[in-house]
């Protein structure tokens, strides 16, 4: 018997006798642990977004004039350094969380 | 009639069917929970968190998947990845001292069922010298018998990279099991 032969006999030996493993809460416990399936897909909740965010506008638009919401546009912007350090530490959690968000998924 | 497994993925991709999923772990838990303790050193616990990690990203990822390829062959090249990630992990915190050593994780890995899985178990302790990638190679050609093209596409590396673990690992192997060689097969 050749060398060769004898490892391929000891794995045919060992698949002849693979023991079969009962599912003894296996399943269950893959089961558990599933994610929740959507049930509206990701372009139906884009969509539903979109028809919301008009449909808002739209009632907005016939209680607010466009003139008092342009007149709340700031037209003078004073730079601090407290809102400078507010704007850094809003950019950089805002950076970390996609960061994070996009490496978990 | 028994539903077929493509029958029952499609139904997973198409409408999320856990109790259809379900069907499909029934079906292959053991193979890939018993391949898996082959790549572990027979560490059960590993074996079968591995396998239920598997599981969950076939199911997040079942959309992907390709009729072409036999689900199995699908499972094995999720699990490999797996595995792969598992030891980077295990490395990483091995080097910064956080985890324990791998002699440490080699003492409590045989179970108390030794007897009765002893072939097996020395066969996964051999194994577990091997490196990840010709340790996989040698169990889906010399105990799945999978052809060396299906090897390549499992574990997406050229033909030449399966030949050559295949060889080698063989002649590591032969080496390690000489015992059962000379014992059992002589």
């Amino acid at each position: 018997m050749s060398k060769q032969t004898s490892i391929d006999d000891l794995f045919g030996q060992a698949r002849a006798t693979e023991p079969y493993f009962k599912d003894q809460g296996f399943v269950s416990r893959v089961n558990a642990k599933l994610p929740m399936v959507r049930k509206v897909s990701a372009a139906q909740e884009s969509a539903i977004s979109v028809v919301a965010a008009i449909l808002g506008c739209t009632v907005a638009y016939q209680f607010v004039s466009i003139n008092e919401l342009v007149a709340l546009i700031p037209n003078k912007v004073t730079l601090t350094p407290i809102s400078l350090l507010a704007s850094s530490g809003l950019i950089s959690g805002l950076a970390y969380w996609l960061a994070e968000h996009k490496r978990s998924y | 009639m028994v539903a077929t497994d493509q029958a029952l993925i499609e139904r997973v991709a198409a409408q999320g069917c856990r109790d259809s999923f379900s069907t499909l772990v029934e079906r292959h838990q053991s193979d890939l929970r018993y391949s898996l303790r082959q790549m572990t050193g027979w560490d059960e616990a590993l074996a079968d968190d591995l396998a239920q990690e598997t599981f969950i990203k076939a199911f997040q990822a079942i959309a992907s998947y390709k009729s072409n390829a036999k689900f199995s062959s699908w499972l094995y090249r999720i699990a490999y990845n797996q595995m792969v990630s598992h030891y980077r992990l295990a490395r990483n915190r091995e080097i910064s001292g956080i985890d324990e050593t791998v002699a440490k994780v080699a003492e409590r890995k045989l179970g108390g069922d030794y007897a009765e899985h002893e072939l097996h178990q020395d066969l996964a302790r051999a194994m577990q010298q091997l490196p990840t990638q010709q340790r996989m190679v040698i169990h889906l050609y010399l105990h799945r018998q999978l052809t060396h093209q299906e090897i390549c596409t499992i574990m997406q590396i050229p033909l030449g990279t399966v030949k050559t673990c295949i060889n080698r690992g063989r002649a590591t192997l032969r080496e390690l099991l000489s015992s059962w060689q000379n014992e059992d097969l002589a």
